[in-house]
């Protein structure tokens, strides 16, 4: 696999030796056997195990423990996670820090990563948000980019990120308990605060999407230093909004797990977000709100009613004439600060 | 030849405008889709853009009839600056159109210059603009060689699909 380097490669396979054998000791003779490289290079990598978040114990003569799993989505730790069925992010590139992981994953789509590929980050200097804006991404989040390589048409890939959110939200739900909401088109909020936030770019040629790079920042174990004072009252993380931490790899592989299916019924089966669409609906956090969105360049005022198969937003203006909304931004609600 | 599936696409989309008759004429072949209940159909304001296909497309709106058609929502571009397509096809050059519904933007983030200007050149590769929908960014690219010698949307505005965004001088 020429897209990866031989270093990431010994890191990997050392991580797993150090999964695969939780809690018992391993020396550096044995993995420096296993692996094939000197002890001193296997100090090396460990110090960067080390620094990624691995808590290893030593003792003289036996070796080094792992004490427990770190919650680095590394993919090792990331696989651990992955229901039998979920194929995607099988292949995880980690980095600890990045300009954006969506720029990562697109260097390495060129350089021959296989669908499926997920990029991490412990860190992003230049995460990116809808018109440019920076999404500010500092260590304890989960910043992921998803290489997605099926043919789909043109006119279906707006789903592939309603799908994300849903997947996201159910998540949440499902696995964590959390009352994870949407907000059109598909950002997350918790108790009425933005965690996430979903961005995907995309290569057509013509109608036909050949990639698609889903990225999926979410704010697990963020502390409220890490927010802007002025982002407060509409932004949050998982930590704050529970006063628990999250494993990152445990949520990015619950978020896989639900998305997996549904782009699996998308690419094969032409289903999509007709399927979930009702869904979606349920964890609609404005549905029935009065909501301000910015079309264009104008904005629009109405009742949120509804969001066709395609994520059209159905408005319903003062004067009683419904419009649909293919492209926008809610940017105030009675319910949701912004 | 359609496929299976682009028929079934074709059907759902169709089910999801005011269009009430669609004919499609190659030199292969010949699909002819109806609507069975024509009488709720509502004349779309927009079947003009839509009629940009390489393959020959006829929207057929019918007038509505004597009963009251409900209200169709409508789509909202239509309030917005009209773009110069009436007289497009007196004009000479390539027109680079959007392949989507969605907001058009002319640079990668607001601080940053614009993919193109007027004047700049420009080759298949090149992208000349974004047009994001559902927070998906499609990077559209020139597929010709030439030089942009007009620029027919405004940065942060609602396109239509097929909607012309760049007027081409093709070297």
């Amino acid at each position: 696999m020429t897209w990866r380097s031989d270093t990431e490669n010994i890191r990997l396979h050392l991580a797993e030796l150090f999964i695969e054998h939780l809690g018992e000791p391993l020396s550096g003779e044995q993995l420096s056997r296993e692996i094939g490289i000197s002890r001193t290079a296997i100090w090396k990598h460990m110090e960067y195990l080390t620094e990624i978040g691995f808590q290893f114990d030593a003792a003289p003569r036996r070796g080094y423990t792992l004490k427990e799993i770190p919650d680095c989505p590394l993919q090792p730790v990331v696989v651990r996670y992955l229901k039998n069925s979920t194929t995607l992010g099988r292949q995880v590139t980690h980095r600890s820090r990045v300009h954006s992981t969506n720029t990562i994953a697109s260097e390495l789509l060129s350089q021959g990563a296989p669908h499926g590929t997920a990029v991490t980050a412990d860190e992003q200097s230049g995460g990116r948000g809808r018109r440019g804006r920076s999404w500010i991404s500092p260590f304890g989040g989960l910043w992921m980019s998803l290489l997605l390589t099926r043919p789909l048409p043109l006119h279906r890939a707006g789903e592939i990120t309603l799908l994300a959110g849903v997947a996201t939200a159910r998540a949440l739900e499902h696995t964590f308990g959390l009352p994870a909401r949407i907000k059109w088109p598909n950002d997350i909020l918790l108790h009425q605060k933005k965690i996430c936030g979903i961005l995907a770019e995309i290569r057509a040629d013509g109608e036909n999407v050949h990639s698609v790079i889903l990225g999926i920042g979410m704010n697990v174990n963020l502390t409220e230093n890490d927010i802007l004072p002025e982002l407060r009252n509409k932004a949050s993380s998982l930590q704050m909004e529970t006063g628990q931490r999250f494993s990152r790899a445990e949520v990015m592989g619950a978020i896989l797990n639900e998305f997996n299916p549904m782009y699996t019924e998308l690419v094969e089966n032409g289903g999509g977000f007709a399927k979930v669409q009702e869904e979606w609906l349920s964890l609609c956090a404005h549905l029935g709100d009065w909501i301000e969105v910015q079309l264009g360049t104008e904005r629009k005022r109405g009742l949120c009613l509804s969001i066709d198969r395609n994520g059209v937003l159905l408005m319903k203006m003062d004067n009683g004439q419904e419009i649909r909304v293919p492209s926008g931004e809610i940017v105030a609600s009675e319910t949701i600060c912004y | 030849m359609l496929k299976i599936g682009e028929i079934r696409e074709l059907i759902r989309l169709l089910d999801e405008t005011s269009i009430h008759e669609l004919k499609i004429e190659t030199d292969t072949m010949k699909v002819l889709m109806k609507k069975a209940d024509a009488t709720t159909v509502a004349v779309p304001a927009s079947v003009e853009n839509s009629s940009t296909r390489s393959t020959v497309v006829y929207a057929e709106p019918k007038t509505p009839e004597s009963q009251p058609v409900p209200s169709a929502p409508v789509p909202v571009s239509q309030s917005d600056t009209k773009p110069t397509q009436e007289n497009a096809g007196e004009q000479e050059g390539h027109f680079i159109r959007s392949p989507m519904v969605g907001t058009f933007y002319r640079a990668p983030a607001p601080e940053s210059p614009p993919f193109v200007e007027k004047g700049s050149k420009v080759d298949p590769k090149t992208v000349v603009c974004i047009v994001e929908a559902m927070k998906l960014m499609n990077e559209i690219e020139a597929d010709v060689k030439g030089e942009i010698i007009e620029i027919l949307a405004e940065n942060g505005q609602l396109v239509e699909y097929g909607q012309p965004l760049f007027r081409v001088r093709l070297v």
